[in-house]
């Protein structure tokens, strides 16, 4: 007998019977369970909470022919939050995943917290302590998606591994340490969990996948002025077509006054106020006629630096908007710190730009970038410094990674760190 | 005229043609929408006391094996509790996989909803009691439990159970009118088949 025509993909064909393969369905793929977790506290005394009640994590690699997108159920089984008067607390989810990698540091974000916390008014010269009160809430036994906040499944090519995790915290936002009225008999302060369990589920996905090219890094160039203008010279090399993308920035005056050359679209900012911070990143499509510089507003205020930089990129699909996140750190004159952290973004774009723009006042910084990336730019000037890396196709999500300054940033208002990432065009199959 | 095909796990000829057998395809396979029965003020039940209670069976008259998971689909909540009382409606499960199952009755657990708000020690006398009551509403709920496998022939009993209970402190006052109220409203179950696949 002839068997018939199947893509073997999608049917298996034994001793002549036809049959869909068995990945070419809705299924669950990967289960992990954690808890249940219950702990009692001392409800007149103790500090602010912050820990880890438990974790749990799974994987899943696409050991089929076909790309696979995956999603995620997290059920609690049931939760309970009971505190004495003006504590505040609540059971808190983070999510996090990672693809094709080994799922040690995942990025978690912060999903849904469940908790409570009352205050009778007790309050004044007198009243140190609080009076007798509990406040007690159960929530029922619920399923959420993974990563609830990014829309869509995520895309597992084949061999690829997904990596899911689900952490749960306690935290407070007050703790209530001093002494309760008449003595703390009857009191309570606890939390009970009755456990979570985390699903991943896979569907086949038809049809050719959607290939996009890698842009290249062209040349770049960067400015320092105390002027009221920054020019920066085009990157040599820059021609019809190119894409640019513009970091620049300084610590005075207003973040009006860094104004824009004509041309140029804003695509994200951090605006630290009057007299602190502001960075801007803006970007470009290089057109035929394009002049030698480029010259970026500053406040001229005395001693104040006013940073540009500009990196040209080929082979940019200008009509995808690109990915971007900015994240401010705050200076620390105590502990200092050499490492500034890139916020970690979810992007299927093929090229990722990070930079970071230090602030600081106590001489020149050099930077080393991330694990990974390769250094395009490093500016000083006596109080700022600026430096853009970057990557051919990052992992996804990008990671929590940071540039290294050369010794501790103590005094000043900060750093700004960005990550951009840029995709090429659709690879026509040919 | 087509030819008919051999076929195994999840496919059909016919002669209409060849394709998936409806089993293949993720699908509702049994529905129940259960109404709370206790609705309103309540009094002090230091064990629970039915609100919901229903069941759901299937049998798996496919050929093929089958993938369970239950949709628990809880209606709006509500619980009113005087200090220093706890109200809470209590949601509970069992199930049993068999050719004619018959799940235990559902015991309660840590699967609550509710809560109190207590502004007074256990100790207090009903007269002295404090004035201070406690409102908690949810939103609707959904909750997935995974069933399993199921072969052909066997069947699925799904029981499911909504209680008012009123654990700890309880006490009456004396000098205003206390009020203490539990509302489940509904719940809806809903049984979802999957076919077997790979991991």
């Amino acid at each position: 007998m002839t068997q018939p025509c199947v893509n073997p993909d999608h049917f298996e064909i034994v001793d002549g019977a036809i049959a869909p393969q068995p990945w070419m369905q809705l299924r669950t793929v990967a289960t992990a369970q954690a808890g249940p977790k219950s702990v009692e506290y001392d409800s007149s005394g103790g500090g602010a909470k912050n820990e880890l009640v438990y974790k749990l994590q799974t994987h899943w690699t696409n050991n089929t022919p076909m790309r696979q997108m995956v999603y995620g159920i997290v059920t609690n089984g049931g939760q309970q939050v009971t505190l004495q008067a003006r504590s505040r607390a609540y059971l808190e989810y983070q999510h996090g995943f990672e693809i094709s990698a080994d799922g040690e540091d995942i990025p978690m974000v912060s999903v849904s917290p469940f908790g409570g916390g009352a205050d009778i008014g007790q309050a004044g010269v007198l009243s140190v302590g609080t009076g007798f009160c509990v406040h007690d809430v159960r929530m029922n036994s619920t399923s959420h998606m993974f990563m609830p906040h990014i829309t869509g499944w995520f895309p597992v090519e084949p061999g690829e591994k997904f990596n899911a995790r689900v952490e749960l915290w306690f935290k407070s936002e007050n703790w209530e340490n001093s002494m309760i009225d008449k003595g703390d008999q009857g009191t309570e302060s606890l939390y009970r969990d009755a456990g979570t369990r985390l699903d991943l589920f896979a569907v086949p996905m038809l049809g050719e996948p959607i290939e996009r090219s890698t842009p290249t890094v062209v040349g770049a160039s960067s400015k320092i002025e105390t002027d009221t203008t920054v020019a920066v010279s085009k990157p040599a090399g820059t021609v019809d077509g190119d894409f640019m993308i513009a970091v620049v920035g300084n610590a005075s005056g207003n973040a009006g006054q860094v104004t824009l050359p004509a041309g140029w679209t804003l695509l994200d900012q951090y605006d630290g106020g009057f007299g602190v911070l502001h960075v801007k990143v803006a970007t470009k499509s290089a057109g035929p006629t394009e002049p030698a510089s480029y010259t970026f507003g500053h406040s001229g205020l005395p001693l104040s630096e006013g940073m540009a930089q500009i990196v040209t990129l080929r082979g940019v699909d200008a009509a995808v908007l690109p990915d971007v996140a900015l994240q401010m750190t705050k200076p620390s004159l105590l502990f200092g710190g050499k490492n500034t952290m890139l916020p970690s973004i979810v992007s299927y774009n093929k090229l990722m730009i990070a930079f970071c723009f230090v602030n600081q006042f106590a001489g020149q910084i050099y930077q080393t970038p991330p694990p990974g990336m390769t250094e395009i730019t490093d500016d000083q000037g006596d109080y700022n410094a600026l430096s853009i890396a970057y990557q051919a196709n990052p992992p996804i999500p990008t990671g929590l990674r940071a540039f290294k300054a050369d010794r501790h940033v103590l005094i000043g208002d900060g750093r700004v760190s960005g990550v951009i990432t840029v995709t090429g065009p659709v690879i026509e199959p040919t | 005229m087509s030819l008919k095909i051999c076929t195994f796990e999840y496919m059909l000829s016919d002669h209409r043609g060849v394709g998936m057998r409806k089993n293949f395809f993720p699908r509702i396979v049994a529905e129940a929408f259960l109404e709370s029965t206790r609705d309103g003020e309540i009094s002090r039940s230091p064990d629970p006391v039915t609100m919901i209670d229903g069941d759901l069976t299937w049998n798996n008259n496919t050929p093929d094996v089958q993938m369970l998971a239950m949709q628990i689909h809880r209606g709006p909540r509500t619980v009113v509790a005087q200090s220093p009382g706890t109200v809470v409606i209590h949601d509970a499960f069992s199930h049993q996989i068999a050719i004619s199952p018959q799940a235990d009755f559902p015991s309660i657990m840590q699967d609550s909803s509710g809560g109190r708000l207590q502004i007074d020690r256990p100790s207090v006398a009903r007269d002295a009691v404090l004035y201070g009551r406690f409102f908690f509403d949810t939103d609707d709920s959904t909750c997935w439990a995974p069933i399993g496998e199921i072969k052909p022939g066997f069947s699925l009993h799904f029981r499911y159970l909504a209680a008012v209970q009123t654990p700890g402190t309880w006490t009456i006052p004396s000098e205003f009118e206390p009020r203490w109220e539990a509302h489940a409203r509904w719940t809806r179950l809903r049984a979802w088949a999957f076919p077997l696949g790979s991991l």
